[in-house]
């Protein structure tokens, strides 16, 4: 079966599992572009996962890999399928729409960030410097090898042999497919990491917040240049950057509308966003923190503790596979590594290393992206002209309450970094807040007031006069 | 819509629209001049006939021109990319193995190899050797 096929079905996978999990009635629903545009990476997901399970624990033949693949695929329809008979219908979207010269711009702007990366990936289908002595490295290693212990050795540290493996495998799965190291296939992954990581979003504010906000937060994800850049460069960022905005729009979505199973959807692709990179175990925790630290009062706390389990079971089925790699196969990491030395509590108390960082992160906010103005004045003006919603429930509040989270986590790891502060920071901080660009975006939006909807938004309840 | 809100909408959509041009604008500028084959495929491809040679598993010296520091980023992307090369063999940036593979900018004589302790095996052209390091048997 060729590479392109079995993407094909990787989607599909990831569109029917989504199903099974969260289902819909069997005619197109409501809530399925939401589902179709998280679906690469589930699919994507889900069969790393396999690979991993199969291929480099078990020791099985490729083929059997990709049978158990379109079996699970196939497993995950009949679900869907008897599924969809007692669904309810998704939650209607909001009634606002988008007027027609907004929708244009998008298209344009969609079809140059298309055109842009298509010419990068031209002009370097191995990836940039990361993408041939990390992820693409690594998927060579499991695509070429016949046994797994040399691609996790120590001997060659300097390729990070403890960095999970969803790219990689994923990577390697289709290789095998082809029968080649075909970069074409690992630009098309590299593209639908891309993809995802603006059409999740674009479609979780469509179905929350209406068509109008949903453009605007698309073009404003698009306005970071670095996510097409290093998108084509088959950095592993994009991709956690993808599954971080999945797992905190979805989070959301299940919690404004009620409803478990999104909030399933999110654990699984947080748990994912760990098996990306191992920013995504931060975000895990980021992200069970923000769940609670978003509530918005004691019924609200009751709802929240009446959800997680969901959240957390979906991250775990994921963690476990991560947990597994980690203490069977990667050897430690370097960072965890040094920061058990003595040098680390000289690190945390010296102070001139937090003011390094600040500035880092002060001037990496204000030109982050490449964006032609600086994010934090544009986001500042837009909601100075348009301003909150009346009602911003806690729900709303989660991404960004989740991003600040993770932020200061990376913080924390700058400061006590065993590696050059400055080189350091030069080299990854771009990438680091990239990963939180997307959900940040989504937040923007999600608390901003709904200027396209024709009705005006009930009032808070004025308490009566005694 | 008011214009301060129509105000909003433009401010948004004007800086993203001229940020993704911008990007858009400098890759069609460089994307025509640059080289039909990428550099890494370029290297990738001297390489091809030692990895053939190869085993499936094990270990391999590395060793480039002499006089060139370990910490020059062309030197360190070049020893990274042999390794993207050979896999799943490792590469590890040291002669001090068994077999080593050279891979060499600058004319090197089998002579001054030998008198560093090193025979060669095969060369495969391009700057590429495959040695052995007598003083690793």
């Amino acid at each position: 079966m060729g590479a392109w096929l079995l993407l094909l079905f990787l989607i599909l996978l990831g569109f029917v599992s989504a199903r099974a999990i969260w289902p819909a009635p069997r005619v197109w629903s409501e809530a399925d572009p939401l589902r179709l545009a998280a679906a690469p990476l589930l699919g994507m997901g889900i069969a790393s996962g396999i690979f991993f399970a199969l291929r480099i624990v078990l020791q099985q033949s490729p083929v059997a890999v990709i049978g158990a693949v379109l079996a699970t695929a196939g497993l995950a329809a009949a679900v869907a399928w008897s599924g969809a008979r007692n669904a309810n219908p998704d939650t209607p979207a909001p009634r606002a729409s988008a007027p027609v010269w907004l929708w244009i711009l998008l298209g344009i702007a969609a079809a140059m960030a298309f055109l842009t990366f298509l010419m990068l990936h031209g002009a370097a289908p191995h990836g940039e410097w990361d993408a041939w002595s990390i992820w693409n490295l690594r998927a060579r290693f499991l695509f070429r090898a016949q046994e797994f212990a040399s691609p996790f050795s120590s001997v060659i540290e300097w390729t990070h042999p403890d960095y999970p493996l969803l790219v990689p495998g994923v990577i390697a799965l289709l290789w095998h497919a082809s029968g080649d190291e075909s970069t074409a296939i690992t630009g098309a992954v590299g593209f639908l990491f891309v993809l995802s990581a603006v059409a999740v979003p674009f479609f979780a504010i469509k179905l929350l917040r209406g068509s109008g906000l949903a453009v605007l937060c698309a073009l404003s994800i698009l306005s970071a240049t670095s996510l097409v850049r290093i998108g084509a460069s088959l950095y592993a960022d994009v991709p956690l950057a993808a599954f971080i905005v999945t797992a905190g729009a979805l989070l959301v979505y299940g919690l404004e509308t009620d409803s478990a199973r999104p909030i399933f959807l999110a654990g699984l692709a947080a748990g994912f966003a760990a098996w990306t990179k191992n920013e995504g175990l931060l975000f895990c925790v980021s992200l069970a923190a923000a769940h609670f630290l978003s509530v918005s009062g004691l019924p609200d706390l009751r709802r929240r503790l009446r959800y997680l389990p969901s959240l957390l079971a979906g991250m775990l089925v994921v963690l476990a596979i991560a947990g597994y790699f980690k203490l069977r196969m990667a050897p430690a990491n370097d960072l965890v590594n040094a920061s058990k030395s003595a040098v680390f509590r000289v690190r945390i108390v010296d102070f001139n290393r937090y003011w390094v960082t600040f500035w880092a992160f002060v001037g990496e906010f204000l030109t982050f992206g490449n964006v032609l103005v600086p994010p934090i004045i544009v986001f500042s003006v837009w909601l100075a002209l348009v301003r909150l919603r009346e009602s911003v429930s806690g729900a709303a509040l989660l991404p960004l309450i989740a991003i600040t989270i993770q932020l200061i986590g990376y913080f924390g790891i700058y400061v006590t970094t065993p590696t050059d502060l400055d080189w350091q920071l030069n080299t990854s901080l771009p990438r680091l807040l990239l990963h939180v660009w997307p959900l940040a975006v989504t937040g923007i939006f999600l608390i901003s007031k709904d200027i396209f909807d024709p009705a005006p938004q009930p009032s808070a309840p004025v308490s009566r006069s005694k | 819509m008011t214009p301060r809100v129509l105000g909003a909408i433009v401010s948004v959509a004007a800086v993203s629209l001229l940020s993704v041009g911008r990007l858009f604008v400098q890759v069609s500028d460089f994307y025509p001049k640059a080289p039909a084959i990428d550099g890494v495929t370029e290297f990738d491809r001297r390489f091809v006939a030692l990895r053939a040679m190869l085993p499936p598993k094990g270990i391999i010296g590395y060793l480039t021109d002499p006089g060139i520091s370990p910490a020059d980023t062309n030197a360190q992307a070049e020893y990274h990319l042999a390794q993207y090369a050979l896999a799943p063999v490792l590469v590890v940036n040291s002669p001090e193995q068994r077999f080593v593979v050279g891979n060499f900018h600058r004319t090197v004589t089998v002579g001054s190899l030998r008198d560093r302790g090193f025979k060669t095996v095969k060369e495969f052209g391009n700057g590429i050797v495959l040695l052995e390091n007598e003083k690793v048997r």
